[in-house]
């Protein structure tokens, strides 16, 4: 080693070994890996959307404007929270969630998901069982996951590649998912499948898509299922939204390019173009009965349809929760604060009854489960505990 | 999958965590610059890590995989400020940098070395920081071993036309190594 190679180690060593560097806690830890997932599943939503051709969003009713024939909502209230703990502690969720690796049913049922750590990307009751999609690698495979069936604790199938999106019907009866045909060659052969969550209900339905379509179900009811398409089979891909029952074609839902929540009952669909703009359609027609502010994405709608729940990001980490009367657009509450943060994606919400909705929320108290009132209530529906790397999920929103 | 408990893989990786980190960090340290973007860069790294904790099957080189989390995560860094076209601030302000004062050949010479264009940097901390022989390093890098050569060749000459006529770049190295003990 020459004299200047030995005074430049010298000189990188009393650099590095003088200066003084405070360790980095666990926790830090586990929060920006947490953050990591977080964003590959962003991610993949945002490239399903860069990927497709445009979809025009026809001229549609404004926020405020009421329909004809809807009816009074509740008074605007905000709850601004500035930490979990200033919530007072309410009653269990009443509804499936999942907290890291264990997925606790309404009834507090536990079961322990033997998978990777924060690797559930969605979850549904199916079969008498919880049907799990993980992601075995972050940031790559986009929109690919391992299935896995558990029973009570333990592993009952493993389905291998499929899809990363499962729903589940409003009143918990119905999932769907999709799954390969053909081993785990992408995008051929791929199956919806969807039924009925118990034993012994009835069979499943399967639709066998065409090759090169990624399918994402996001609403499913007895008789009926809707669903994202990513189809690549033209050369650019294209982003396309459908319902299909047993017997007829599939029919396309015009007006949004990607749908994120339905409200079968009354035939509309909350998504957004494109473009970035969101809005709520009518399913069969695709005309616009609402159109949300810039920045706001819908959530989830409330089962008896009258509300939707809508997320606006600040910024990437503590976006605003929103409860809207899903006709007239009229705020009912919203769920503020510098420092939750709150993910503002669709499964970290989820309807318990139509009038309290859950939200999956962190802060420097640690995770939970926040349960926001139409009356304008805020309560803790579990408590908050330390970080983990999965954090809450609520499967089915 | 695997069947590793959360709490057994969290235990694990602290008890890691706790040995290992400072050895992390002062590369990061080295390869960034400043201490802020040294904690950032570590911290996306020890995430990454974390993520991958049980999917490591040669536990024995968990160090060298940490290493390379390190290096493609500041990798990523600097082509992401490329790819933005940002201008960064490579010389630190406590460093004195290139004034040579009265025994600050150190300071000179990391004024020199955080001056350096990244990879070179890279190049210099990975060979005269973590000793790596210049396979290893190529390899780190994703480069070949000629790339390692020239990067450090041309640093190496470079540091001596700079630095090179202040005192202690013409001492033997017995008064080097006497100026080290300090």
């Amino acid at each position: 080693m020459t004299a200047t190679e030995e005074m430049l180690r010298q000189s990188l060593h009393a650099r590095a070994d003088r200066t003084a560097l405070e360790p980095t806690p666990m926790l830090d830890v586990v929060r920006r890996a947490r953050e990591l997932r977080r964003r590959s599943r962003r991610t993949t939503l945002i490239a399903a959307a860069a990927a497709v051709a445009a979809v025009g969003v026809p001229a549609g009713l404004a926020l405020g404007s009421a329909g004809p024939d809807s009816s009074p909502s509740p008074a605007d209230t905000t709850v601004t929270m500035d930490s979990l703990s200033d919530l007072p502690m309410g009653a269990p969720p009443a509804v499936d969630y999942v907290l890291d690796r264990t997925y606790v049913s309404a009834d507090g049922t536990k079961t322990e998901l033997v998978v990777d750590p924060g690797s559930v990307h969605d979850a549904a009751p199916y079969s008498g069982g919880v049907l799990v999609a993980t992601r075995s690698q972050a940031g790559d495979s986009v929109g690919i996951a391992d299935q896995v069936l558990f029973g009570p604790g333990v592993q009952v199938e493993n389905k291998s590649c499929g899809g990363e999106e499962l729903a589940v019907s409003g009143d918990g009866a119905h999932a769907a998912y999709t799954f390969f045909d053909n081993g785990c060659d992408r995008w051929t052969s791929v199956v919806l499948r969807w039924g009925p969550t118990g034993e012994g209900t009835g069979d499943p339905l399967d639709i066998v898509t065409t090759n090169g379509q990624r399918v994402e179900p996001v609403g499913v009811t007895a008789d009926r299922v809707l669903y994202n398409v990513v189809d690549s089979t033209g050369g650019e891909p294209r982003l396309r939204v459908y319902t299909t029952d047993e017997w007829g074609p599939p029919l396309e839902v015009k007006g949004i390019a990607r749908a994120s929540t339905w409200d079968p009952t009354a035939g509309r669909v909350a998504g957004c173009s494109v473009d970035g703009q969101c809005v709520v359609v009518d399913e069969g027609d695709g005309s616009v009965q609402l159109t949300l502010d810039p920045g706001e994405t819908p959530l989830s709608f409330s089962p008896d349809g009258r509300f939707l729940a809508t997320a606006t990001a600040s910024d990437e980490q503590s976006p605003t929760v929103t409860v809207r009367d899903s006709r007239t657009g009229d705020v009912v509450t919203t769920l503020a604060g510098d420092d939750a943060a709150f993910q503002g994606d669709e499964s970290s919400v989820a309807w318990e009854g139509s009038a309290h909705l859950l939200i999956a929320r962190v802060d420097g108290d640690g995770e939970a489960l926040v349960r926001l009132g139409i009356d304008g209530s805020a309560e803790l529906a579990t408590p908050a505990t330390e970080p983990t790397l999965g954090g809450y999920l609520l499967p089915g929103a | 999958m695997t069947s590793r408990r959360p709490e057994a893989t969290r235990v694990d990786f602290e008890s890691w965590l706790v040995a290992r980190e400072h050895t992390l960090q002062r590369t990061a340290l080295l390869l960034t610059g400043d201490p802020h973007s040294a904690k950032d860069l570590v911290q996306n790294a020890l995430a990454k890590l974390y993520l991958a904790w049980d999917r490591i099957e040669q536990r024995e080189r968990i160090d060298a995989y940490a290493r390379r989390v390190l290096v493609n995560e500041h990798r990523s860094t600097w082509r992401r400020a490329w790819r933005r076209h940002e201008v960064t601030t490579e010389v630190l302000p406590d460093t004195g940098a290139t004034s040579v004062e009265y025994d600050g050949t150190r300071d000179a010479v990391w004024g020199f070395v955080a001056g350096l264009p990244p990879r070179q940097r890279a190049v210099i901390v990975l060979r005269y920081y973590e000793d790596l022989t210049e396979a290893e390093t190529a390899d780190l890098l994703g480069i070949t071993v000629g790339t390692v050569k020239s990067q450090a060749h041309k640093a190496l000459a470079a540091l001596r036309a700079s630095v090179g006529d202040h005192p202690a770049i013409d001492r033997p190295m017995t008064d080097l190594n006497r100026q080290g003990e300090r």
